[in-house]
């Protein structure tokens, strides 16, 4: 167990159940924390995807599926949210909710928001970075 | 090294009330709180990004498996750990089940770590035996052996060094990734601010220009000095522990339920000091019977 462990932490690789723990340890700062938020729409108004909705993306959680697209966005050249991986990504979410609510959304957005220091953080103003447009027919 | 893990001893009894604790309270969490038995099979394969121990199943064997049915294996199986019946099959099948059912939402776009402790000590309970108060011992009326005191200090001692080189390691990645800057005011604040589920009370310690640090600074030394617990003996060793889970109980308090925090508090049921414990019982109920009979003299 200790040897595993300890592969896990020098490596920081996941040998499930084992794992290295990285538990936050990545740099934290206003400007490198970068914000995935997913706005969801029908006839041109939209509405933004939070933890309250859950169910309707079921089996997923909002966070896992924040994460899925920035995970997307670090391996594209220059960390850009636009690619043909993050589109299909998008139309396959819209997909999900369409049949887990039964309405016919036709449009997704994925949108990136940072902070430029600790006095926007704090006062929670935000820095949209880039935004994706996904519309279906 | 022998004499560290004697200071972990457990008799039968004292086992037994972990036993039943640690497994009653793991079922009530997965089956009521956090209920992990969903199916998948719904989810694009554009989304699947398989862990480890996923890549040696497909994706389509993955996402056949029956949520209710590994929902109502787990839970019987638990059921029967919890009370020792047939402990040595049950516990094995309550491990492999839950392994499966918690590692597999760790495929689709982020690996939550909340579960993997829970996950070892289910694997290491299938290595011990029952104890005293247990259905098994009931209907087979073995009697438990010095040897079986000795495996259960050994689980003790393994799960208390498990969980203590966890802590050790995420605050030795914090100074590895991030170095004593992490402990930052700044960056305390953009760890708290930046939750969605942050609390009231977090984005008041937030507010601060100093707070934000000293909580970062206690949460990493306490993280990177863990591993020292192990050589401590009760209540010191319990106290770490304490001190341990009352850090997840403060990550809950400011961060809100964005991480799953409960799974790892329920594993410190591992660091009390059962055997103490099942005295102070004994002493109690003794005390209380000794204060009857007194009753009874002048009644």
């Amino acid at each position: 167990m200790l040897a595993i462990m300890s592969f896990c932490v020098v490596t920081t690789r996941e040998l499930y159940p084992f794992a290295p723990y990285t538990m936050y340890s990545h740099p934290f700062t206003p400007a490198s924390f970068h914000e995935v938020r997913i706005f969801i729409g029908k006839d041109s108004t939209e509405f933004e995807l939070t933890p309250t909705l859950n169910n309707i993306i079921a089996p997923f959680d909002e966070a896992r599926i924040k994460d899925s697209f920035e995970q997307e966005r670090w391996n594209n050249p220059g960390r850009r949210l636009e690619s043909p991986a993050v589109r299909k990504k998008a139309r396959d979410l819209l997909a999900l909710i369409v049949k887990n609510t039964g309405i016919e959304y036709d449009s997704v957005s994925v949108a990136v928001f940072s902070f430029k220091n600790l006095t926007d953080l704090r006062a929670g103003k935000k820095t949209l970075l880039e935004r994706l447009d996904e519309k279906i027919n | 090294m022998k004499k560290l893990i004697d200071s972990y001893s457990a008799d039968a009894v004292s086992f037994s009330y972990f036993r039943f604790i640690f497994y009653s309270v793991t079922l009530y969490f997965y089956l009521f709180l956090n209920n992990i038995f969903s199916s998948w099979g719904q989810v694009d394969s554009n989304f699947w990004q398989p862990i480890s121990f996923f890549k040696y199943f497909s994706y389509s064997f993955v996402i056949s498996a029956n949520p209710h049915i590994l929902y109502w294996v787990f839970a019987v199986s638990m059921v029967f750990c919890a009370i020792g019946f047939f402990f040595r099959l049950s516990s094995v099948v309550s491990f492999l089940v839950f392994l499966f059912a918690a590692g597999l939402p760790c495929n689709f776009g982020k690996i939550h770590h909340s579960n993997h402790m829970t996950a070892i000590l289910l694997g290491l309970l299938c290595l011990v035996p029952a104890g005293k108060v247990s259905l098994d011992s009931y209907f087979q009326s073995t009697s438990d052996s010095k040897t079986n005191e000795r495996i259960w200090a050994w689980f003790f001692f393994t799960v208390t060094a498990y969980m203590a080189l966890v802590y050790g390691s995420a605050g030795l990645q914090k100074l590895r990734n991030t170095g004593w800057s992490w402990t930052s005011n700044e960056s305390m604040v953009a760890i708290i601010l930046t939750r969605p589920t942050v609390t009231p009370f977090g984005v008041w310690v937030a507010q601060s220009d100093w707070l934000g640090g000293l909580l970062a600074k206690y949460a990493l030394l306490l993280e990177f000095f863990a591993p020292l617990a192990i050589l401590l003996k009760n209540p010191s060793r319990a106290f770490y522990g304490f001190l341990l889970f009352m850090l997840h109980q403060g990550m809950y308090w400011t961060l809100g339920d964005h991480g799953a925090f409960f799974p790892y508090q329920i594993c410190f049921l591992a660091w009390l000091p059962w055997s103490s414990i099942h005295f102070q019982i004994l002493a109690m109920f003794g005390f209380l019977r000794t204060r009857l009979s007194v009753q009874e003299k002048f009644r």
